[in-house]
């Protein structure tokens, strides 16, 4: 981004003291996180992953649910902000984006699912928190009061541990015996991709407001070692990973420097 | 204590065993938090039970590891007539964490049809949760025979009641149970010296049938007897290798092997093998070989020169070296030595060796209308049975050597099977046809 500063400051020498061209702006937005494809989906049977060492165990061990097939993700929340710098005249732009998402998790399929096949359980998901950090660029066209703008970013994403623990309610101790993973839980990181669309309303000289849409895409790849706590004879490790698909939508607020 | 304070408190407790683990062998995990008896149901006058040694992080194998402990490290100081054994109990030597696949599957283990059969219960709780435990003959006279479970690596050693483990107690399970006996590694001396006869041996377990064989290298030790009991008798033949295998099986369950290799050394002298085209053979008084090179190699202990001195036979071209020696067997050829093995004490031992070729079996003419030949040793003796398709048709020429001719003039036309013979064996079978 600092090569790209350079070379726009080298094609374009006076845009640093045309003092009526506004170049940087920063906006926040904020509004609805939709979960979409495989994100989306709630089908234990479809992700369930059993293990299958012994071919001839009619009921074998549950080790976990594949969340590249199925997120289990619930409609969420997310807010991010960016900063921009205008390139030249034509539109082209350089940003900066920080976001955060939220979704909880869909859990009464995954609590049925267990429940039918061991006895009554109940599944606890930790939400998916997902912070993105990504470099982009886009092109704006204005007409009159009305700024159409396209982007895309790449960068980087962090995943909270996508920890569930299901409460064995069969169990007669105090506490109940859980099924969960048994080791560390460390935070992801991942490769995030966004395509991002706005329409902004220019309310004065720097202030502008509008609505943003946005679709990202990032995965993560962890370690996975669920078994019955305490007690479990479990003695196999899934790896694993969390697509991440979400298309946000939502309100912006800016203002132009 | 709930579960978040629970992994708060594994994750400090991670961070210690960070340090310990540089000063300790194996691995380690963390106990839960839960120690007392009423959490893991440890109590002899409800429950038949009874804590044979705490949970320690050091103490790293799970129920299926104990088992294997228990029975192949002698790992069995806890036991319910046995005081408590301080924490951690690490055996001599411990199988750590295993899946119960790993026993079931070594060959060591059978599954067996009764409890007075089993020395381990398996239960099966369904929903892919086991647990495995060992069955113990203890001295309390009301309920003698106890269970000894670890409870996952977190968890404490406990005897307990055949249904009364804490996975039944606390879990509520039932499931099934499967009944396994511990057969042991098949024991006995596997450097076999001297041609005295062997015996190996496996723990001998009632309704369970056995089945002992050589896998590889037969020809160098044969089963003497027992080969149906939990013991057998092998007697060495040749010097080289062989495979003894154990299948053992009962009413229940599925077979399962175990192999040992044997290295066997006879220490008889000037036997040896023979190779050819890569493949090596032990050496008899008379060989069978194809045309080609042949590479021959003797032993015999303590001998510090082999004489070798052809005595018959129509192959001219071979080399001695020592104990060895190398000639190209021709079609139909014989070649035969007599060999002599001496050392530091005069004449070790002698013995006359004979490799030839039974030809190369082309019969000619073919079609025949009044005689046929067939292209076979000159020095060997063979039979020849013509035998039409109908097997009505038939004739034999005994004493047959060389390309001697066999009339044919007085059978029917058609097709033939010719069957050749060297000392009563089938050798070989051609396709003639008889047209007149």
């Amino acid at each position: 981004m600092v090569l790209i500063l350079l070379i726009e400051s080298l094609i374009n020498p006076l845009a640093g003291q045309e003092e009526t061209v506004k170049r940087w702006a920063i906006s926040f937005s904020t509004g609805l996180s939709i979960p979409t494809g495989s994100f989306a989906k709630d089908d234990p049977l479809g992700s369930v992953i059993y293990d299958l060492s012994d071919p001839n165990d009619p009921t074998p061990l549950i080790l976990g649910f594949d969340k590249s097939k199925s997120g289990f993700a619930k409609l969420g929340y997310y807010y991010c902000g960016d900063i921009r710098y205008k390139m030249g005249k034509a539109g082209l732009f350089l940003m900066l984006t920080y976001g955060k998402s939220n979704n909880v998790v869909q859990t009464k399929n995954l609590s049925d699912f267990l429940t039918n096949y061991t006895g009554q359980q109940s599944l606890e998901h930790v939400d998916y928190e997902i912070i993105t950090f990504s470099p982009g660029l886009g092109i704006s066209k204005t007409y009159k009061d009305l700024i159409f703008t396209v982007g895309a970013s790449i960068g980087y994403a962090v995943s909270k541990y996508p920890y569930y623990k299901s409460t064995l309610l069969y169990t007669s101790t105090n506490p109940k015996i859980i099924w969960a993973h048994d080791g560390d839980r460390p935070d992801l990181s991942g490769l995030n991709i966004a395509f991002q669309l706005k329409l902004e309303y220019e309310i004065s000289s720097r202030w502008f407001i509008g609505f943003s849409s946005q679709y990202q895409a990032s995965s993560f790849k962890y370690e996975m070692y669920n078994r019955t706590i305490p007690g479990g004879s479990n003695t196999f490790k899934i790896n694993e990973t969390l697509k991440i698909d979400l298309l946000t939508t939502g309100f912006t607020i800016g203002f132009k420097m | 204590m709930n579960w978040q304070n629970y992994y708060n408190e594994k994750i400090n407790s991670s961070l210690i065993f960070l340090f310990t683990a540089q000063y300790s062998a194996g691995q380690t995990a963390n106990c839960w938090p839960d120690i007392s008896d009423n959490y893991w149901k440890i109590d002899e006058a409800l429950y038949g039970s009874k804590r044979l040694s705490n949970c320690d992080p050091n103490a790293y194998y799970n129920c299926h590891g104990f088992v294997m402990s228990y029975f192949e490290n002698g790992c069995i100081a806890p036991g319910w007539d046995k005081p408590q054994v301080p924490a951690p109990y690490t055996c001599p030597n411990t199988s750590g964490i295993k899946d119960d696949l790993i026993y079931k599957n070594s060959g060591l283990y059978v599954q067996v049809c009764s409890e007075s059969s089993a020395n381990i219960a398996y239960y099966d709780f369904g929903g892919g949760e086991d647990h495995s435990a060992v069955k113990e003959i203890t001295g309390n006279g009301f309920s003698p025979i106890k269970y000894l479970s670890k409870y996952a690596e977190n968890g404490p050693l406990v005897a307990h009641n055949l249904m009364g483990s804490w996975y039944h107690l606390a879990q509520s399970k039932s499931g099934s149970i499967q009944f396994w006996s511990y057969i042991g590694k098949i024991l006995g001396i596997t450097n076999i010296a001297g041609l005295n006869q062997r015996t190996f041996v496996v723990n001998n377990i009632p309704n369970i049938t056995y089945l002992w064989s050589i896998q590889s290298g037969y020809e160098n030790i044969v089963i003497a007897s027992g080969g149906s009991t939990n013991s057998v008798t092998l007697t060495p033949q040749h010097s080289g290798t062989a495979v003894l295998q154990l299948s053992i099986s009962s009413s229940c369950g599925t077979v399962k092997t175990q192999q040992i290799a044997l290295s066997i050394q006879t220490n008889v002298c000037l036997e040896g093998v023979f190779t050819q085209a890569g493949i090596t053979k032990n050496l008899n008084t008379t060989n069978s070989v194809a045309t080609g090179g042949v590479n021959v190699t003797l032993t015999c202990p303590n001998a510090t020169y082999f004489n070798w001195q052809k005595t018959s036979g129509n192959v001219n071209d071979w080399i001695r070296n020592g104990n060895q020696v190398n000639f190209t067997m021709l079609s139909g050829g014989s070649i035969s030595f007599n060999v002599t093995a001496y050392g530091s004490a005069g004449q070790l031992g002698q013995r006359t060796i004979t490799f030839y070729n039974y030809g190369s079996f082309l019969v000619y003419p073919n079609p025949a209308s009044s005689s046929i030949s067939v292209d076979l040793n000159k020095e060997l003796n063979y039979t020849l049975v013509l035998q039409g398709m109908d097997g009505l048709d038939t004739k034999e020429a005994k004493g047959i050597c060389g390309n001697q001719p066999m009339d044919v003039s007085q059978l029917k036309n058609g097709d033939y099977s010719l069957l050749i013979y060297n000392e009563g064996k089938l050798i070989n079978q051609q396709r003639v046809v008889i047209k007149k």
